[in-house]
């Protein structure tokens, strides 16, 4: 039986976007649309039903180091409670490109807990961080709290991330 | 909510003391033996219509027994309205209608123009459309209200205000009765609690 070796490495990037308080739904306030299909709200609850992509959009944090640029071609956003004002989970589809505090991130799916703070994507996923080459993997997860990157069969670079001499 | 056909209570309302007579209340006479070419031209094209100065329109959904104390599902009124000449559709100027609903601040519309069917149940506006809700205000240049479905839809160039929420779109659906707003490519800002 052919044996699969997966690597698992966790990552501290120090990138200049750390979250200076925790990250949960009240740090974000607004979202602007640049591109979407169709938006449904419900101007009963004040909550956003659904949103057709393909999308381009941004969730507006109140510290703007936390915007989430998100670009795909399906999104859906989910609330915890029927009050909530602010989205609790994005699930995101094909053809993502996300800028998230400093990454770029290519990926296949996201799903990402606003109220936790992570940030899950699975299949092939490319992250590039400022001064280093791109890491292509199988999977990542991102804390947005502590900026740690779990990163799931990384095809790392040669030199190191913090090398910057060759 | 389902709703279905109607009749559409017509209350021609005439304008109070001091206001303009309607225009005609009555199916034009047929014209003198004597008449210009120029009159018989004016009669060819207003056929058997009727014109109303101060016109009410109501629909009301399928719980209708046709008591006037039963509250409509849309009401509008025009400054001038005329019957045309299939005595099913209203064309209505300088027109305000609402939205009646449950337990919801009321949809108030304004625009220029519109015309109701009364067969069909359904009514449109245009030219300038202002619709408001507490705190919800769309502008747009032309909307329909199907009775039936109970929606309002228009395929205009939208702008959406709430609060510090301001949208674009080319064009929307909406469901009073349930909250639900469709924005067809929508552009703009979504303030979280303000929609």
């Amino acid at each position: 039986m052919r044996r699969i070796l997966a690597t698992w490495i966790i990552l501290t990037i120090g990138t200049t976007a750390l979250a200076q308080n925790s990250m949960n739904t009240d740090s974000f306030e607004a979202i602007t649309v640049r591109k979407a299909k169709e938006v449904e709200l419900d101007i009963k609850t004040s909550q956003i039903t659904r949103i057709e992509g393909p999308v381009d959009l941004t969730f507006e944090a109140k510290e703007k180091v936390n915007n989430l640029d998100l670009k795909a071609d399906t999104i859906q956003v989910r609330y915890t409670n029927a009050n909530d004002k602010a989205p609790s989970f994005i699930h995101m589809e094909d053809n993502l490109d996300i800028n998230i505090q400093g990454y770029n991130i290519l990926s296949e799916k996201a799903d990402i807990d606003l109220d936790k703070g992570l940030a899950t994507f699975t299949g092939k996923t490319i992250v590039a961080m400022p001064d280093t080459d791109p890491i292509t993997t199988q999977g990542m997860t991102l804390n947005m709290n502590t900026n740690k990157l779990l990163l799931i069969s990384p095809n790392i670079p040669r030199l190191s991330l913090n090398d910057t001499k060759p | 909510m389902i709703r279905h056909l109607t009749t559409g209570a017509i209350v021609l309302a005439l304008l109070g003391c001091g206001s303009e007579p309607p225009v005609s209340n009555a199916p034009a006479p047929s014209p003198p033996s004597d008449a210009t070419p120029q009159h018989a031209a004016e009669e060819a094209l207003t056929g058997a219509s009727m014109a109303v100065a101060g016109l009410d329109l109501y629909m009301h959904d399928d719980a209708f027994t046709g008591q006037d104390t039963a509250e409509p599902t849309f009401w509008v009124h025009a400054d001038q309205g005329e019957l045309t000449g299939d005595e099913s559709l209203w064309t209505l100027t300088d027109t305000q209608a609402v939205i009646y609903r449950d337990d919801e601040d009321d949809m108030h519309l304004t625009a220029k123009k519109g015309w109701f069917d009364q067969v069909r149940n359904t009514a449109q506006l245009s030219g300038g459309v202002t619709i408001e809700s507490g705190p919800l205000r769309i502008n747009t240049q032309r909307v329909d209200w199907d009775n039936a479905l109970g929606t309002v839809t228009s395929e205009n160039e939208t702008e959406l205000h709430n609060g510090a929420t301001r949208l674009t779109a080319i064009g929307f659906t909406m469901s009073p009765d349930t909250g639900g707003i469709h924005l067809y490519q929508p552009r703009g800002t979504i303030t979280f609690g303000e929609l």
